[in-house]
């Protein structure tokens, strides 16, 4: 009896369990804007910051303009979002977890903006609270498993079946017009209508949800403790190649809100970067000659045209610095 | 571990094949066994606390046994005193010491006066009620020479510590799980079957129908002063379905996962929501906690003995009593009281015991009458548990007051967008209050759902359950009555 309650209870668990354990193996870019971060190998060089730099820099645009100059790269972006991945403890632990130990003259972007240095300041035990400690970066420690089961069984936010259903719309060819893509390289690519209305609608809600997220001026500070491991994670950069420091372009209301709350931003970081001897490329004024979905994030068009300029700065960089050793080696 | 976590689900059958399979010829080892997995199972939480379970195992144990070789009725109160205060002590460290500290330096500023006193961040040791309770019951039916102390300290610790009741009961009974624990079982095909699906139920319940709701009764308790009354009133109902699903689902799992090992455990729940009046309803309701107040409370206060102010004044306490053993916080207490005030009208014109049988026996519907002391006792107790689920006093009754407001019979879907996707949810709770109403006569809702069906229209069903299941099941969510 024991073994037929064994055979027939295998037997009915048998489908369950394998749509289960398949879903663990099928999980791709489509599944979430995560996941595919966790399962990529170590890299070299990589492009850190909040959900603008995820959406708004393509690796391969930068790769394909430093080949030209021949550069051989392979740019990571490794950007999560705003909750996820602002600068403090956990980021910094999890950028040091997906950089390849032995890495050398690898290139790093750090993107910046106001939001990815505020803090709402929360003691438990005289210890600062950072929320992010609790979130799937600060959770996962495995950044290169593939695949990744810590991340699905434990931070992965939606039943597993849904990997399946995701993968099944797309076979079926029904998926819905607005959709989110984590290619390889880490790119997060955003699919979204971009009629006008559409996207003043987005933008007005973007605002709404900073006005109540954030305290407004002069209420607003930077925390000390994330600016002070934003510089841990330049200085850590450092030691693996250079580093650019990059405030990627929003839309103009959205702008004028970051002059608002925080006026002093750029001088800090032209501060910041002199301290630490690197580039600050501030594309913030150049609002108008991009595309945004929601005003807080670039169009993809937009984010590639942003990611050449990027590739193309750090390439004249590059091609400077050769010149010079090597004049200098006359 | 938790019983909806993937850790479960490779530890249950594991420990179902090296049971029935490896030690069947021989109970001690079996039990030993049981008790060494039940320890780890409770170590997934925080092993230290292995020591406080031991500690008062060991001490329920010793002093049970001490209760029964004591040779004066002086000698025998003592250990009991020894037994109840430490277990109490122990209870009212872990879970009252900051609400007593903090209620009286309430008190003391009340009157003009300041307390310097400091509370402890103190971790609640998961189950610590539910095992507390375990050993008094041990204790308190040798002391009334219901049972004999055991011998054996392996089947007395399994008693305490069994893993599938340990964190959130059922409160097992020595004179019921202890002479389980010391016969032999026998596999039975039978009876096993019945265990998984009663786990699938359960899983069900909290998955499906528990978290779903969650979700909506965050939002909205989180927000409570910028909904409509008629979202708030939303908000409670899905609290109710939400600790129903959660607590009688983590009993249905409890019960299934002891039925495949070949114990019967207390039942707990018997469809509470079909309940025609609050007597009724706490019949129903957490039974094994119920009975455990009424057999060492109740009774001992004098019971219904002693005329109607006794009656009454006891029924009070053990209303009381049972709020703040759900938690250190006054709103349960004030959810006992107001239990309490619905009860009493039935204690006083002798009505409490009208309802005996399940609504409707052997007919499809309820009658009319039926169905408005359904939905009257329904309304009551949703009422109640809006101070079950508030963060305090002050928040329950901002919510109360919240839902007696203009917009009360406003439609909360269309007022508040963001809540549209539970209507989904609404619907789960339809499909699942007709499967409880159809399967309202048997010891859980599918018991005997599609028995006299072919195999495939019964499997059908059950992969129907087990993909809701699965289509459901996100993050691992924790068991609120863990908390208690």
């Amino acid at each position: 009896m024991k073994k037929k309650f064994i055979k027939r209870g295998t037997l009915f668990l048998l489908l369950p369990f394998l749509l289960l354990a398949s879903s663990l193996f099928i999980a791709d870019g489509r599944t979430d804007p995560y996941y595919i971060r966790f399962t990529t190998p170590k890299q070299n060089n990589m492009i850190v910051g909040s959900s603008r730099a995820a959406q708004g820099i393509l690796p391969s645009a930068i790769d394909s303009i430093l080949n030209k100059g021949g550069y051989h790269t392979t740019m990571f972006n490794y950007a999560f979002t705003i909750n996820q991945s602002p600068y403090g403890p956990t980021y910094y632990e999890s950028i040091k977890n997906k950089l390849n130990e032995n890495a050398k003259n690898g290139i790093f972007i750090v993107t910046v903006d106001p939001w990815t240095l505020y803090l709402k300041e929360e003691k438990e035990n005289n210890k600062i609270i950072f929320p992010e400690d609790n979130l799937s970066l600060g959770k996962i420690k495995c950044v290169d498993c593939h695949p990744n089961f810590d991340y699905l069984l434990y931070s992965y936010s939606s039943p597993l079946l849904m990997i399946w259903m995701t993968k099944l719309l797309r076979i079926l060819n029904l998926e819905g017009k607005e959709s989110l893509y984590l290619h390889n390289d880490g790119w997060l690519e955003v699919s979204v209508g971009m009629d006008s209305t559409e996207v003043q609608k987005r933008i007005r809600k973007k605002i709404k949800d900073l006005e109540n997220e954030y305290p407004s001026a002069p209420d607003f500070h930077l925390s000390s403790d994330r600016i002070y491991y934003l510089n841990k994670i330049i200085e850590f950069f450092r030691k693996h190649g250079e580093v650019f420091l990059v405030r990627i372009p929003v839309h103009e209301k959205i702008k004028d809100i970051e002059n608002k709350v925080c006026p002093q931003f750029d001088s800090l970081m032209n501060d910041i970067a002199r301290k630490n001897s690197v580039d600050y490329l501030n594309f913030i004024n150049d609002s108008t000659i991009y595309e945004f979905t929601d005003g807080n994030h670039l169009y993809k068009d937009s984010g590639h045209k942003l990611s050449e300029k990027i590739g193309e700065f750090i390439l004249n960089k590059q091609l400077q610095d050769n010149f010079e050793e090597t004049m200098g080696s006359f | 571990m938790l019983f909806n976590s993937f850790e479960y689900a490779i530890f249950l059958p594991l420990v179902f094949i090296v049971y029935w399979f490896l030690l069947n010829k021989s109970l001690t080892l079996q039990n030993i066994f049981l008790l060494l997995v039940s320890y780890l199972f409770y170590s997934f939480w925080d092993w230290r606390f292995l020591f406080l379970l031991a500690f008062s195992t060991f001490l329920d144990y010793f002093t049970g046994l001490r209760i029964s070789n004591a040779t004066s009725s002086d000698k025998k109160k003592i250990w009991l005193f020894i037994s109840v205060f430490v277990n109490l002590g122990f209870l009212g460290f872990f879970k009252y010491y900051n609400f007593f500290i903090e209620s009286f330096a309430e008190l003391m500023s009340a009157i003009g006066l300041k307390a310097h006193l400091t509370t402890l961040n103190i971790i609640l040791p998961v189950g610590i009620s539910f095992y507390t309770f375990h050993g008094l019951s041990y204790v308190f039916d040798i002391y009334n020479k219901k049972i004999r102390p055991t011998t054996n300290w392996v089947e007395y610790a399994l008693f305490v510590s069994f893993f599938p009741l340990l964190v959130a009961g059922p409160i097992e009974r020595a004179t019921h799980l202890l002479p389980q624990v010391e016969k032999i079982r026998t596999f039975d095909y039978t009876k096993a079957v019945d265990g998984l699906r009663q786990i699938l139920w359960g899983l069900f319940k909290k998955i499906v129908i528990a978290d779903t709701c969650a979700v909506y009764v965050n939002l909205i308790f989180n927000n409570s002063e910028s909904y409509s009354g008629s979202t708030l009133i939303l908000g409670a109902v899905l609290f109710a379905f939400q600790i129903y699903g959660d607590f009688s689902g983590y009993t249905d799992i409890a019960l299934g996962t002891a039925r495949l090992l070949g114990f019967e455990l207390l039942k707990n729940f018997s469809y509470p929501y079909f309940s025609r009046d609050i007597a009724e309803f706490w019949r129903r309701w957490h039974i094994s906690l119920s009975t455990w107040f009424r057999d060492y409370l109740y009774i001992p206060l004098g019971g219904s003995r002693g005329g109607m102010y006794k009656k009454i004044r006891n029924t009070l306490i053990i209303f009381l009593v049972s709020g703040f053993w759900h938690g250190a916080n006054w709103t349960f207490i004030v959810w006992g009281l107001l239990n309490a005030i619905y009860i009493m009208p039935s204690i006083i014109l002798k009505t409490n015991r009208n309802h005996l049988d399940i609504v409707a026996s052997g007919k499809l519907f309820p009658s009319i009458k039926e169905a408005v002391q359904l939905f009257v006792t329904f309304a009551l107790t949703t009422f109640a548990w809006i101070f079950f689920r508030a963060n305090d006093l002050h928040h329950a009754l901002s919510y109360i007051s919240g839902i007696f407001s203009y917009d009360l019979f406003s439609i909360p879907f269309l007022t508040h967008p963001e809540l549209f996707k539970s209507i989904i949810c609404i619907m789960l709770i339809v499909v699942f209050l007709v499967i409880e109403w159809i399967g309202r006569s048997n010891k859980y809702a599918i018991e005997k759902i599609g028995q006299r069906q072919h195999r495939l229209v019964r499997w059908a069903f059950y992969y129907a359950v087990a993909f809701s299941i699965l289509l459901s099941y996100g993050k691992n969510q924790e068991f609120i009555y863990f908390q208690f």
